[in-house]
């Protein structure tokens, strides 16, 4: 199942739901697998947030807009995010 | 012997499983709080008396596995491991079974009591689900017992499994079969366990499956025993002979053995009702649309088209009024300081100054509200997403990172938010690339320029115009980016599976919030930075003292005349629109400022001084220029300050380069046909 996944998201950016449709996985459960790659670092979460420290120049001013998308990302090289 | 008339059982389930209802249908009002040991965990603790009984419910923390990565699963399974509940009643979403039950299958392994409290069952059927329960039972080898716990349905018949729970037979350690090679290295793990495995009666298998699947929290406990370092040196051996004969990581092929298990187990005991299950939602069936692979980028593109079309459609009438209310400020404020004789400088600073300068600015605030409206009516709809993930493929095909798409989102409102947000990207090279061309994306601060040029110009197709502007400005960032990813930063590009939110009707009260925050950064930035360049404009043109005011051989005039002849290939080589277009790198809407501050003329004034000197092609053209050359200064601080100054030289210049030749080609090429 695991590496259907990640052979699907290689094929291109997909949806969790339409990834569930294509596979025949529950999407609950695919939610599920996905947390667990996410977890042994074959894939990565999207951090919907702005993680910016210090808002000096932004016009924002601490009400950051939410960005809109969440997910994941497949990790090309396991071990630490590069900074 | 008579049974202990105390039973302790542990309530274990998923998030959003309904374990809370089941907790409070069991407890009643008999409930504490408090924390887990060492942890800010909530622990919940209640009980209630059962014929005669003392039933002891301990609420563990919701989890998915029991794999201690998180510290809800290390608190619920140190629970389990440490305080041997008589029973694990285990909450299941019956209308998500399958993900529910891999906790279920973990609690099994790992040797507990467990009673399915099979939850939700009326919304499993209303999705078509049937469940067969005894079938399933068998399977698992668990007593399960049907609930609707927010009704109280079933809450009676799982009391008495519970009272009943050391009469009845339950069989403890479900098998999983995970194929002849883990299962070959799980006996011999589990032989080695079982002779130095912690006091603490849980299953020696369960404990060499933790091990096998480099689970911290075993091997912690693992590496606390006397024994341990002999353990650990048949477990790395053991490791490795299987990893030999397995073609994936011994994790994955664990954790796809149990995922397969429960597909088996799922497969047997349920049944969906054809018609009721599968069923497209209202979200699925636009989806099916807004997504498609060659309608989403056209429908995008439409909406907009669209956006623009109600920028001008809607917010021109609005703006006249804003324009007609500057316009009676400005000739009441003359009256006022002729009437009061006051000194010539002062007359020319309010009226050509701050009220032609700032209030070139502000007429256009009702369509930067209306802009801030639609967009923050797509984000709230749920479309912001789609969006991004259509973008995303287009982003692919230049091989670019699809969520670099993101942040120029938020470029749509200000570059400078928008580069913040490129620190959601992960890798510094894909950081670096969404910053140097998140300039070319158009900001709000730009749309006054459009606005003003293309209302003067283009009034049948002015929304065209805009949207076609916006559209150069992505299609620009795209190819710049594919030429720097080519120069400087030679890397695969990471797939995405995107998570969409399911569609929903905007809240009107949330829509107006946010259109009113970001239009008010808007104002307010008229008030000050934009006040403060009005000012110093106004100086500038005033000075040296005597010249004419805004005169060519004012210091403005000096310093746009040694400007100008570069634009002339691009069709606008005034000295006047070279000020403008220096100004406006201290913020963009500046060069509408600074248009009416030099002039000295009403906001609408400035329309007729405009048209007397562009043509609508030159018009055109000063407006790619005022999109693509150099970012304000906020937007270079930001780009400094999230990578470093030379690339942020970088941006100064190959915008500066990039909009000074896209201006003279479309100048040029489109004199050819004119």
């Amino acid at each position: 199942m695991i590496h259907e996944i990640l052979a699907e998201m290689e094929r291109g950016t997909t949806t969790v739901k339409a990834l569930s449709r294509k596979l025949r996985i529950e999407k609950s459960v695919l939610e599920g697998v996905l947390q667990q790659m996410a977890r042994k670092g074959l894939i990565r979460e999207l951090y919907p947030k702005c993680r910016a420290r210090g808002c000096l120049f932004c016009p924002y001013h601490g009400k950051c807009p939410d960005l809109p998308v969440t997910g994941y990302e497949v990790v090309r090289k396991p071990g630490p995010a590069e900074s | 012997m008579t049974p202990k008339r105390e039973i302790k059982i542990a309530l274990a389930g998923n998030p959003n499983s309904g374990k809370t209802s089941v907790f409070n249908a069991l407890t009643g009002s008999h409930q504490y709080v408090g924390n887990w040991p060492g942890v800010t965990v909530e622990k919940r603790e209640g009980f209630s008396k059962y014929q005669g009984h003392t039933v002891t419910v301990v609420d563990l923390p919701g989890t998915y596995t029991l794999d201690a990565y998180s510290i809800d699963e290390k608190v619920a399974r140190d629970f389990l491991v440490t305080e041997h509940p008589d029973a694990v009643v285990a909450v299941v979403d019956a209308s998500n079974l399958e993900r529910n039950l891999y906790l279920v299958a973990q609690l099994l392994e790992l040797g507990a009591h467990v009673v399915v409290a099979l939850n939700m069952v009326d919304i499993a059927r209303s999705k078509g689900i049937e469940i067969d329960l005894a079938r399933l039972e068998q399977v698992l080898g668990v007593k399960i017992v049907p609930t609707i716990a927010s009704q109280g349905v079933g809450i009676e018949q799982l009391k008495q499994v519970i009272h009943d729970i050391r009469r009845i037979e339950i069989p403890t350690g479900l098998s999983i079969s995970y194929g002849r090679d883990i299962e070959a290295a799980l006996e011999k793990l589990a032989s080695a366990v079982e002779s130095t495995k912690p006091a603490n009666g849980m299953a020696s298998r369960w404990y060499a499956l933790k091990l096998l699947e480099n689970d911290p929290a075993s091997l912690a406990e693992i590496r606390s025993l006397p024994d341990a370092e002999r353990l650990l040196e048949e477990l790395a051996g053991i490791r490795a002979e299987l990893q030999h004969k397995l073609s994936c990581d011994i994790e994955i092929a664990i954790i796809e053995r149990r995922y397969g298990f429960l597909n088996g187990v799922v497969k047997e005991c349920t049944r969906r009702r054809p018609g009721v299950a599968g069923r497209l939602t209202m979200s699925d069936a636009i989806d099916r649309v807004v997504t498609n692979r060659w309608l989403g980028i056209p429908i995008f593109l439409l909406l907009m088209w669209g956006t623009f079309q109600l920028v001008f459609t809607l917010g021109m009438p609005l703006s006249g009024l804003v324009d007609r209310l500057f316009g009676w400020l400005g000739a009441a404020l003359a009256t006022g300081l002729a009437a009061s004789q006051a000194p010539a400088w002062l007359s020319s600073f309010l009226a050509d100054g701050l009220v032609s300068g700032v209030g070139a600015v502000l007429v256009f605030v009702p369509n930067i509200m209306l802009l801030f409206l639609v967009i923050s009516l797509l984000e709230d709809s749920g479309y912001m997403a789609r969006a991004a993930f259509v973008m995303d493929r287009f982003m692919h095909l230049f091989g670019l990172h699809g969520k670099s798409f993101i942040p120029m989102i938020v470029g749509f409102g200000c570059n400078v938010p928008a580069i913040m947000a490129t620190r959601t990207l992960e890798s510094r090279k894909d950081r670096i690339l969404t910053v140097l061309v998140n300039p070319l994306m158009s900001c709000s601060a730009r749309l006054p320029i459009y606005i003003l040029f293309a209302g003067a110009f283009f009034s049948r197709q002015r929304g065209l115009v805009v949207f076609s502007l916006y559209l150069l400005g992505i299609v620009l960032a795209v190819l710049v980016a594919r030429l720097f990813k080519w120069l400087f930063f030679k890397q695969e590009v990471a797939p995405l599976i995107m998570e969409l939110p399911p569609y929903h009707l905007p809240r009107l009260r949330s829509i107006l919030t946010h259109m009113w925050e970001r239009s008010w950064l808007f104002v307010r930035k008229a008030g000050t930075i934009i006040a403060v360049a009005v000012a110093v404009v106004w100086l500038l043109g005033s000075l040296p003292w005597g010249v004419a005011y805004a005169s060519e051989a004012s210091i403005i005039g000096r310093i746009g005349g040694v400007l100008a002849p570069l634009l002339k290939p691009a069709g606008f080589g005034y000295w006047w629109a070279a000020a403008a277009l220096l100004a406006g790198v201290v913020a963009k809407e500046i060069v509408v400022s600074t248009l009416g501050t030099i002039h000295g003329v009403a906001p609408h004034g400035l329309v007729d001084v405009i048209r007397h000197s562009f043509t609508p092609l030159s018009a055109y053209a000063f407006m790619v220029m005022s999109l693509i050359y150099v970012p304000c200064i906020a937007t270079i601080a930001a780009i400094r300050r999230e990578t470093n100054w030379r690339w942020a030289a970088l941006a100064v210049g190959y915008t500066l380069a990039l909009g000074w030749l896209a201006a003279v080609i479309v100048y040029q090429v489109g004199s050819l046909f004119t």
